[in-house]
């Protein structure tokens, strides 16, 4: 089924559980090659255990992940970074003693990118162009613990495009409490390495105009299942999805 | 690239060595253990400054060092020369184990686990007095046939330019990068690439070794060991003597090690006392300024310049 190379990731019947509570249960999705996913849902829905999950820092109790057919939900997170797999934090997790251009760094000279840390000076004209174009390379002496939260959200979103091959994007809640000047610097950044790199991305978030620009599909998640999939007006409509936004 | 290190550290060597001709028998010993407790600080903070895993175990991986070149030395009539490296070698390997158990351990407790193995290892030390002479202490054969302190300098001070030169290349190395950004967030290193397990071990290594390696120079140069080596005040000076001069900051533990050995010198005389001074130092330091002596110059320095262009 995903072997016609169409699907980039797939989750087959994953499920996390901690101790009682069933975080994310026998949750099937399959996200296309080059697609912008939206997965939206009511606070607590498994979103965020979801995102661990595929990025490796969660292991299923129960279920199976594949990127590109195969199976990768053994491996660790700097492994799963190495298949072209990254992801940004809920709440913004940057290096706050490490400067910006530091911070972008990180990734590109990080085991998972095998000897591309000899090219060096490659590297950081990369990580200069990529804050150029998120506004932040006047800053790239600065230590990231002085940066405001929208800068954070910023910073790290421009890391993780450090990454080569860079296949996945796995964004929770990339417009959470950031201004609209930058929410749209990020949604641009994501349009343009859509279109550019063919870069997919998996986006969680509340926003629902932002996911109603940028996404093709979004997948609603309630009580850790997915309970609709569609386009954001097609799932709008749906009963159950109404129950759970306003029961939830 | 390879040689224009090693002149540069042949420089700094020729630089150095003159000191103790201006310096008499006494303080030339003084230096030494300084130079000592440079190697020891610096290693330390790069497991616990750079790494962020603060480890309370230090202090007891030189005396492992110490013990096994001593022991080996005693009773297999090892050169000393090799046994200090397989001292060292040890050291790293324990180490290696330390590091694995503490793999997923926070802060808290990495360090109650460290300081755990620290306190069996000081018992291990006590009880095995058949093989170690327990509290009497061992004698150990000394490396030089003279005793004078000024031959002593000259391998101290090569050990410590060897050193603090290897620890320099790693932490202005990419795995510098890794061991920052561990300490800043562990997870989000370990999902930017970063195979955080394997580069904890190995700093893990690479600390205890050299803690391994002065332990053993200095067993062999003091010509005694004992398991009061291993009390928790041994690492306490440690911990001072990295804050004092600047956690985290390469020149820092070099600039604490020196000055706090000096001055517990010079205040000899009143003994104890000295640690609730350094502990009230540190506690101010802790409030005032956290990058010690190396963050005071970073921020007078340029007040300075300013001052004198005007
Ligand atoms: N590490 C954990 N240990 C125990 N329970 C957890 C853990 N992580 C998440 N949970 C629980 O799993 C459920 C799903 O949480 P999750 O964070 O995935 O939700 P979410 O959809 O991201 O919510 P939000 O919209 O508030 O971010 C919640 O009930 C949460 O309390
Ligand atoms: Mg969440």
């Amino acid at each position: 089924m995903s072997a016609d190379g169409i699907q980039l990731l797939e989750t087959k019947n994953l499920t996390k559980r901690f101790g009682g509570l069933v975080a994310v249960e026998n949750l099937s999705l399959s996200i296309r090659r080059g697609e912008i996913r939206g997965i939206i849902g009511p606070n607590g829905s498994g979103k965020t255990t979801l995102m661990n999950l595929i990025s490796g820092l969660y292991r299923a109790t129960a279920g199976a992940i594949y990127l590109e057919a195969q199976r990768i939900d053994g491996l660790t997170p700097n492994v799963r970074t190495a298949r072209g797999i990254i992801r940004t934090f809920q709440v913004p997790k940057v290096f706050r003693n490490m400067t910006v251009l530091e911070n972008m760094l990180v990734p590109a000279l990080s085991d998972s990118q095998g000897d591309r840390y000899k090219r060096h000076p490659e590297i950081v004209r990369e990580a200069q162009a990529l804050l150029q174009f998120v506004q932040l390379a006047h800053m790239e002496n600065r230590l990231a613990q002085t940066l405001s939260g929208g800068q954070n959200q910023l910073l790290q979103i421009a890391r993780g495009f450090m990454v080569q091959p860079l296949k996945l994007y796995l964004m929770d809640e990339p417009f959470a409490g950031v201004n609209p000047q930058i929410k749209s610097v990020i949604m641009e950044s994501i349009k343009a390495m859509n279109r550019e790199k063919g870069i997919t991305f998996v986006i969680v978030s509340h926003e629902m105009p932002s996911v109603r620009r940028l996404c093709d599909r979004v997948s609603v998640i309630h009580e850790g299942r997915c309970i609709a999939e569609g386009t954001l007006e097609e799932v709008a409509h749906i009963p159950a999805v109404i129950e759970a936004y306003i029961g939830g | 690239m390879a040689g224009r290190h090693i002149i540069f550290l042949a420089a700094v060597y020729a630089f150095l060595a003159p000191i103790p001709l201006w310096l008499g028998e006494y303080f030339i010993h003084v230096v030494n253990v300084s130079l000592y407790y440079v190697i020891m600080a610096a290693s330390w903070n790069l497991i616990a400054g750079y790494t962020g895993q603060f480890s309370l175990a230090h202090h007891a991986f030189a005396a492992m060092g110490g013990y096994t070149s001593a022991l080996l030395v005693i009773h297999s009539g090892l050169p000393i020369l090799l046994g200090i490296p397989v001292g060292g070698l040890l050291a790293g390997a324990v180490g290696f184990f330390l590091g694995t158990l503490c793999l997923k351990m926070r802060a808290i407790y990495l360090g109650l686990a460290t300081w755990a193995f620290a306190e069996s290892f000081r018992i291990t030390l006590s009880m095995g007095y058949r093989l170690t002479r327990g509290d009497l202490g061992l004698s150990t054969p000394t490396l030089l046939a003279t005793g004078q302190a000024l031959h002593y300098y000259y391998i101290f001070l090569l050990l410590a330019v060897v050193g603090l030169y290897s620890m320099y290349r790693i932490v202005s190395s990419r795995i510098g990068y890794y061991m920052r950004a561990i300490r800043d967030d562990e997870e989000a290193a370990l999902s930017m690439g970063v195979d955080t397990v394997k580069w904890k071990r190995f700093v893990f290594v690479v600390s205890s070794f050299w803690a391994g390696i002065a332990g053993a120079f200095h067993g062999h140069y003091i010509g005694l060991l004992s398991p009061v080596a291993v009390d928790f005040n041994e690492m306490a000076i440690l911990i001072i003597m990295v804050i004092t001069g600047g956690l985290r900051t390469f020149a820092g533990p070099i600039i604490g090690a020196v000055f706090i050995e000096l001055l517990s010198e010079f205040l000899r005389e009143y003994g104890q006392i000295r640690m609730v001074l350094f502990a009230f130092m540190v506690i101010v330091l802790m409030r005032v300024n956290r990058d010690g002596m190396v963050g005071l110059g970073r921020r007078i320095w340029p007040a300075l310049k300013a001052y004198v262009k005007r």
